[in-house]
């Protein structure tokens, strides 16, 4: 509602809104600008792919720096599996690369422990320091 | 007697109060003049005439363009049930601006700090964080068989965020605006589907037109509100 009126005012006071039926006098090297735009588009491709390696690069690192499953964590898995939560040992961690645009980021976490060989998701932020969010996908062997 | 008096007080004070208002009303509208010209100074000089030069860009747009409206077969499909009617809400819609041989569509993004919107190579960020631009977005010139091949997602009716960048919501596009034929692939462009070219005086598709009218229109008036825009200097 605010909007429309919004609009009514600034039509009223501009005679030139694109709704006017006056055409533009002025013209316009479209050429010109369809290349000028272009390499806009050039630009924000190559500065979204250094911001897409830099944020792979940091983490890539978060995840590689895990060396231990969150607190939580030992406490649910071990009650769950009823093992010693001393037995629960990060094997490795990677960077989970196959995620979609909605999911938060997330490292593949593979523990050994009495439960034996087991796979996870830990999601974690694209902040510094990172945080861990949680873990999900728990799949023992 | 009594009641005589009483009217004229009451129509006094009716008087005074209409005459208070008048100038608290002029009052409150110098303040607020005086405000936003001091806001405007926040900016960056540069900032006014980028968003002088995107709306003029876009008023040549509307008025010399060719519009043509592409939907999917889904949506296709739903306005031949609902034909004649010029309310249906497209879940998917692209509206394409031809100009000499040129595609053009419409972007919507917002000018966050870390990641600027990019104006003719110059980029500009804004506070509130949540401002946002309506930007023409080139995609394809003609080639010699009459056909427009681009990538591009869809927008909603009343959304213009089509992403052209991210590679994951790019689907490949030909179409030939002589003839009508359209043609859209998967991601990774394994399946092809027919898309269609709409007659907007049939449809709803002439409303989202409108309402990309009204959002430039506020965009470039915005200026006048508390958006703060900057030029980003080092850029590389």
């Amino acid at each position: 509602m605010f909007n429309i009126l919004l609009i009514g005012t600034f039509a009223f006071l501009n005679p030139t809104l694109p709704d006017n039926p006056q055409k533009s006098d002025q013209r316009l090297d479209v050429n010109s600008l369809f290349e000028q735009l272009k390499d806009d588009n050039k630009i924000e491709t190559k500065r979204l792919n250094k911001d897409k390696s830099k944020r792979i690069k940091f983490l890539t690192n978060a995840c590689n720096s895990i060396k231990y499953p969150p607190l939580r964590f030992i406490e649910e898995f071990s009650k769950e599996h009823r093992i010693n939560p001393n037995s629960i040992k990060v094997q490795y961690s990677v960077l989970k690369t196959e995620r979609s645009t909605k999911t938060p980021f997330a490292c593949s976490v593979t523990t050994v422990s009495d439960a034996g060989l087991c796979k996870h998701d830990l999601q974690i932020t694209y902040s510094s320091p990172f945080k861990i969010l949680g873990l999900s996908n728990v799949q023992c062997k | 007697m009594f009641n005589a008096n009483k009217v004229v007080l009451i129509l006094l004070a009716f008087l005074s109060s209409f005459s208070f208002a008048q100038s608290s009303d002029l009052r409150t509208k110098y303040l607020e003049n005086q405000k936003i010209e001091e806001q405007k100074k926040l900016s960056d000089p540069e900032y006014h005439e980028i968003n002088k030069d995107i709306y003029n860009t876009w008023k040549y747009i509307f008025d010399n363009a060719e519009v043509y409206y592409i939907t999917d077969e889904y949506n296709h499909g739903q306005l031949k049930k609902k034909y004649g009617s010029s309310t249906h809400g497209f879940s998917k819609l692209l509206i394409v601006f031809q100009l000499e041989g040129k595609i053009f569509i419409a972007n919507e993004k917002p000018a966050y700090k870390n990641n600027p919107i990019i104006w003719k190579q110059q980029e500009m960020f804004c506070r509130p964080l949540d401002q946002k631009f309506i930007l023409p977005v080139p995609l394809s010139e003609v080639d010699d068989s009459g056909f427009y091949k681009f990538k591009t997602s869809y927008h909603r009716q009343s959304e213009f965020k089509t992403e052209p960048l991210i590679p994951q919501s790019l689907y490949p596009f030909e179409i030939n605006l002589e003839d009508g034929q359209c043609y859209e692939g998967s991601y990774g462009g394994n399946d092809v589907y027919k898309c269609h070219i709409i007659d907007p005086n049939i449809t709803g598709a002439g409303d989202s037109l409108k309402q990309l009218k009204s959002k430039v229109s506020l965009s470039f008036f915005n200026k006048y509100s508390k958006r703060v825009c900057k030029i980003k200097k080092n850029t590389d």
